[in-house]
């Protein structure tokens, strides 16, 4: 038991460049996801079609109205989200875990990308709602409010743009992570432990920064979706596969200046 | 949405099914002439009629669940294919004898659910009554072979009181341990007959566990071994087996049952159980679940529909970390054995005298959990191949695999709370639900213990790792120590060995395209540098990379080379025009994408391309005809050019060819990449210099140009900030009339005019026009010189607040204007 699968890079031309750019010393970590992107063509673009990561963005786009809606829990159970009457933090960021698995484990095909997107949306909502929720004297109430207040098209902005970076994180390291240890000690690039870890903390970041391009349209979108209250999942599956294209695309221009 | 993977059918004991396909996978369990046998040593066979037909059919199914498994292959280390080959679909038409049961939806659910989470793999389900087996010497009931190990009845088994799944691994000994001696409770231990070694290992240490219970007012375990054989080779193709666990709980269920007990007991350390991923690439079940509490419940969910009442099962070291299952045997009789368990994932390969690999993640773990728990001397330590702490880490694969796990650990330590546990580490929500089941517990209470559980473990490592350093620090600062030991790895404090230098090993922009001295340096995306002589290909290229989306025609791009005014350059010839038109059309759909999304910044880029491409459609003119031999010339020159640097580096060659146009019209249609471009001298590009002013000029509008200069700073006319082309002429309107105030229909009419446009435009609106008019200037000028260059007469108009000797307006002699 506990066994754990460590992949690793093929050696073909294009993963030679990532290799030659981690390696060789001195790619920084912007240069490293661009060359990563290329390597991978299309198929980060194409995560819109994946029935895993399309559902946990409509999730985190709907809750906001479930907030909003006369009774939470029974709006989120329509989502099928299960909490109970005043959920925590906990409690709804675990729902919306669970929601995703069940949906995924009825038939419609589990996928590393759904994976990927499963982790980062409980991160992404645990964090935009910790910041709001902590307080010595917690209400009941205290967690629908917040998350009611994600309605707007800024704050859907925000969580947009922390869920996109995480995502693309965890997309970039899914192959990255297959090199960057490898280079810790003797002629790798890394001396320690400590300067991989540097690396990948400058992925992170660069992440981070390059999720302001969706940032800057996700409110508008989730805004005019609601309006015409038309936030399906097949509407977001086409917000998604745009906001992955534009992530590609900045990511492509490597590090700003 | 993307389909599923191809299903594969695989029809099982004797199933059929009009829309299986002729290559369906058969598979049957029963003797040596079906695919599988299960064989399961240490019940008596007085018993097998009290197997409920729901157990056999349980049994039965978990059996076909792994056979398929093991036939469908799941890929390889290297692929890259976003998992693609990992995960698999079945379609399973199972043959049992309580078909209505199982289908019950459910039943199926909880059966689907489970295993897709196990494996992640998609299962689909359909159950039939089990055919009759024509030629099998075996009643259908007898095809779960039970029987004693010397054919000796079973003893009575009133006194049972737990059923335990026993590896002979560490954790489920301790569970052993905990159950006989520390609870005395009378237990079945369940094992797994897989290679000989581990049932060597397993079998001693139930002789030893049986021989010391008494002296200890213990019962004695009973031992079940549960044999799996494969008779088919295809049923061999794949290995990781991640739903090997399912069978072994369906057998320890069906024992259970036979003993009428509705629980079993999985003792796995809760780091291993929840099983977080330790790197990027470790996603989804390539961690294995088998002890994860999502699984368990699961397996609970299944077993109660089975079983028609609540069962559980249980693992109570969920919330232990390794160290505190090691340190809970300190006080038991059989803390001696524990040395004698096996960890190792790489049992095939194991001696005598290298139980252990040491090099695995169980191996790694268990290193961490004996040093961590101060219990080292029960342990065997020259019984690892390589040494945690000594050896050399110098296979890349297992370094990776240690140095990920101490990154991981590290990790755990840096969160403060359960909070930030989860922010960071999100696959652990998967846990909570079953945890709060499990310890009675609400949402926030099990995120915190799983968080702390995990800081526990952190701090363990940390603390390990800290001992480890004291005893290397001399030898590390003597420089005694190899570069892939532990502590070489982690610290490299005191005379550091000279470090090896980067083969790259350049400081400087990442990308670069810069002439020195006659030759031209080159890089991209921070890879190797390179040099490149002198050529026209490469200056032509330089002008393209300096203003991204600029297009040029090759005539214009051959006068800015020479520092000669590309001005009457900008006709086209039919090629030419096809590329601008077809770029426009590509804008317009990026544009109207943009749309849809709300995407404002991708909607003004694009139509400021579209705005400045537009009227290169419209120039006319012979005098600026492109000359077709300069044009294939530069042509030839440019793809040299390219061609020389894809030789130097293959992904900058590849890059300028998918955003260079090269034709009558050229341009970089550059992704946003910040360039590091030095051009020679004499290609005095016009809008990359500083213009004087002259004699008290400030403000210079050149219209033909399309430039604009401010007390010798230039204004920018193309993306970013820029004037777009219609405020250019608004401002040249101004400009016409400085010091006056001048009213937007004013303002209409010089656009018009000096734009030469078919038609008068509507009157701008005054304060848009105004933002628009100051916004290039203030960024260019961000110390407030030009802040009040542009000012609203309330009533009146704008008006350009500079003298007219201080304003110099360039336009072409008839009046007109030459956009680009």
């Amino acid at each position: 038991m506990g066994h754990i699968r460590l992949p690793h890079l093929p050696r073909t031309k294009r993963w030679q460049e990532v290799v030659d750019l981690v390696g060789g010393g001195a790619g920084s970590a912007a240069a490293v996801a661009s060359a990563t992107l290329d390597a991978i063509d299309d198929s980060f673009a194409a995560g819109g079609d994946d029935a895993g990561l399309v559902r946990a963005v409509w999730l985190l786009a709907n809750l906001p109205d479930a907030a909003k809606s006369g009774d939470f829990a029974k709006a989120l159970s329509g989502l099928g989200v299960k909490v109970s009457a005043s959920p925590t933090v906990a409690e709804v960021t675990t729902a919306i875990s669970d929601a995703v698995d069940n949906y995924l484990g009825a038939h419609r095909g589990r996928s590393d990308v759904g994976e990927m997107a499963l982790g980062a949306a409980v991160e992404a909502l645990s964090k935009n709602l910790a910041q709001r929720t902590a307080s010595l004297f917690p209400e009941a109430d205290d967690v629908r409010r917040e998350v009611a207040k994600l309605g707007t098209e800024v704050q859907f902005g925000k969580l947009a743009r922390d869920f996109f970076a995480r995502f693309t994180e965890r997309s970039l390291k899914y192959y990255v992570d297959r090199e960057l240890p490898r280079q810790v000690g003797g002629d790798g690039r890394f001396q320690t432990l400590a300067e991989q870890r540097d690396f990948s903390r400058a992925l992170e970041l660069h992440c981070q920064q390059a999720a302001k391009i969706v940032e800057a349209f996700a409110g508008g979108w989730w805004s005019k979706a609601r309006f015409e209250k038309d936030l399906t999942e097949e509407r977001t599956a086409r917000f998604v596969g745009y906001a992955l294209k534009k992530m590609r695309d900045e990511l492509r221009k490597g590090a700003a200046g | 949405m993307t389909a599923p993977p191809t299903e594969t059918w695989v029809l099982c004991g004797g199933a059929t099914h009009a829309r299986a396909p002729a290559d369906a996978l058969r598979l049957s369990v029963g003797d040596t002439s079906d695919s599988m046998t299960v064989g399961i040593a240490g019940v008596s066979q007085a018993l097998t009629g009290q197997l409920s037909t729901r157990f056999t059919d349980l049994v039965r199914i978990a059996t076909f669940v792994l056979g398929a498994d093991g036939a469908i292959d799941r890929g390889r280390l290297d692929d890259a294919d976003g998992g693609k080959k990992w995960h698999r679909a079945f379609r399973l038409v199972i043959g049992v004898e309580d078909p209505s049961f199982w289908s019950q939806p459910d039943v199926t659910t909880a059966l689907e659910e489970t295993l897709s989470f196990l494996s992640q793999d998609t299962f689909a389900f359909e159950f039939q009554t089990l055919a009759s087996q024509r030629g099998h010497k075996k009643k259908v009931g007898e095809q779960l072979v039970f029987s004693t190990p010397g054919g000796k009845p079973f003893l009575p088994w009133d006194h049972i009181e737990d059923i335990s799944l026993f590896s002979g691994g560490l954790d489920s000994f301790a569970g052993a341990a905990e159950l006989i001696f520390g609870q005395k409770r009378g237990t079945i231990l369940v094992s797994h007959r897989s290679a000989t070694k581990m049932w060597a290992t397993q079998a001693g240490l139930v002789e030893d566990l049986r021989a010391l219970a008494p002296k200890h007012g213990a019962r004695p375990p009973e031992h079940v071994a549960v044999e799996v054989t494969r008779h088919n080779d295809i049923l061999r193709t794949e290995r990781t087996q991640r739903t090997r666990s399912f069978l072994y709980a369906a057998i320890a269920g069906a024992v259970a049952n036979l003993v009428s007990r509705n629980r079993i007991c999985m003792y796995e350390n809760g780091i291993i159980g929840i099983n977080l991923p330790i790197a990027g690439s470790v996603v989804g079940a390539r961690a294995t679940r088998t002890a994860h509490p999502r699984v368990l419940g699961g397996f609970a969910k299944i077993l109660t529909h089975v079983a028609g009442a609540k069962f559980t099962v249980e693992n109570p070291f969920a919330l232990k970390t390794r160290a505190e299952v090691i340190q809970g045997l300190s006080s038991s009789p059989a803390l001696h054995l524990a040395k004698q368990t096996m960890s190792c994932a790489h049992i095939h390969q194991r001696s005598q005298m290298h139980p252990h690999c040491g090099v695995c993640s169980q191996c790694i773990d268990r290193q961490f959990g004996f040093l961590g728990a101060d219990m080292a001397e029960h342990e065997s330590f020259e019984g690892y191949e390589l040494k945690l702490a000594t050896d050399e880490w110098k296979d890349d694969g297992a370094r990776s695999l240690l140095l990920n796990w101490i990154g991981t650990a590290d990790d755990f330590v840096s969160c403060k709370n359960g909070e930030q546990f989860i922010e960071k580490f999100g696959d652990a929500a998967r846990a909570i639900p079953n945890i709060m089941d499990a310890f009675g517990l609400d949402a926030d209470g099990s995120r915190r213990a799983v968080f702390e559980l995990h800081k526990r473990h952190g701090d363990t490592v940390a603390r390990v790792l800290e001992a480890i350093h004291a005893r290397s620090a001399k030898d590390i600062r003597e420089g005694k120590l190899k570069p892939t030991t532990l502590p070489m790895l982690l610290y490299r404090e005191g005379l550091r060995k000279q470090r090896v230098e980067n083969k790259a090993g350049q400081a400087g922009a990442e990308n670069q395209f810069r002439a020195v001295d006659g030759s031209w340096h080159l890089r991209f995306r921070s890879g190797q540098a390179f040099e490149l002589p002198d050529a026209k290909g490469l200056h032509y290229l330089g002008l393209l990379l300096a203003h991204p989306g600029e297009a040029r025609t090759t005539a214009a791009l051959r006068a800015l080379s020479e520092g000669r005014d590309p001005a009457g350059c900008h006709v086209l010839d039919a090629d030419g025009k096809k590329a601008v038109r077809e770029r426009v059309a590509a804008l317009r759909k990026e544009r109207d994408e943009a749309e849809e999304f709300c995407d404002q910044a991708t909607v003004t880029r694009c139509q400021a391309e579209i705005d400045a491409l537009t009227p290169l459609l419209k120039a006319k003119g012979a005098d600026g005809l492109a000359d077709e031999k300069m044009a294939r010339a530069m042509e030839k020159n440019l793809r040299e050019a390219i061609s020389s640097i894809t030789k130097a580096s293959k992904p900058f060659g590849d890059h300028l060819k998918e955003y260079v146009q090269i034709g009558s019209v050229c341009w970089y249609r550059g992704p946003g990449i910040a360039w590091d471009i030095a051009l020679p001298a004499v290609a005095s590009d016009p809008a990359a210099t500083r213009s004087e002013a002259t004699d008290g000029v400030a403000l210079v509008i050149d219209l033909p140009n399309q430039r604009v200069t401010f007390r010798g700073h230039e204004i920018p006319t193309t993306p970013p900030n820029n004037l777009q082309p219609q405020a250019l002429l608004a401002l040249a309107a101004l400009a016409q009339r400085p010091g006056e105030a001048v009213t937007m229909a004013d303002v209409a009419t010089g656009i018009w005019k000096l734009g030469g446009l078919a038609k008068k435009p509507t009157s701008p609106d005054q304060r848009d026009l105004k933002y628009k008019l100051t916004t290039p200037f203030t960024k260019a000028l961000p110390n407030g010189e030009a802040k009040k260059l542009i000012q609203a007469v309330r009533g009146s108009g704008l008006r350009l607040n500079l003298r007219a000797e201080e304003v110099q307006l360039v336009l072409r002699d008839s009046g007109g204007v030459e956009k680009r």
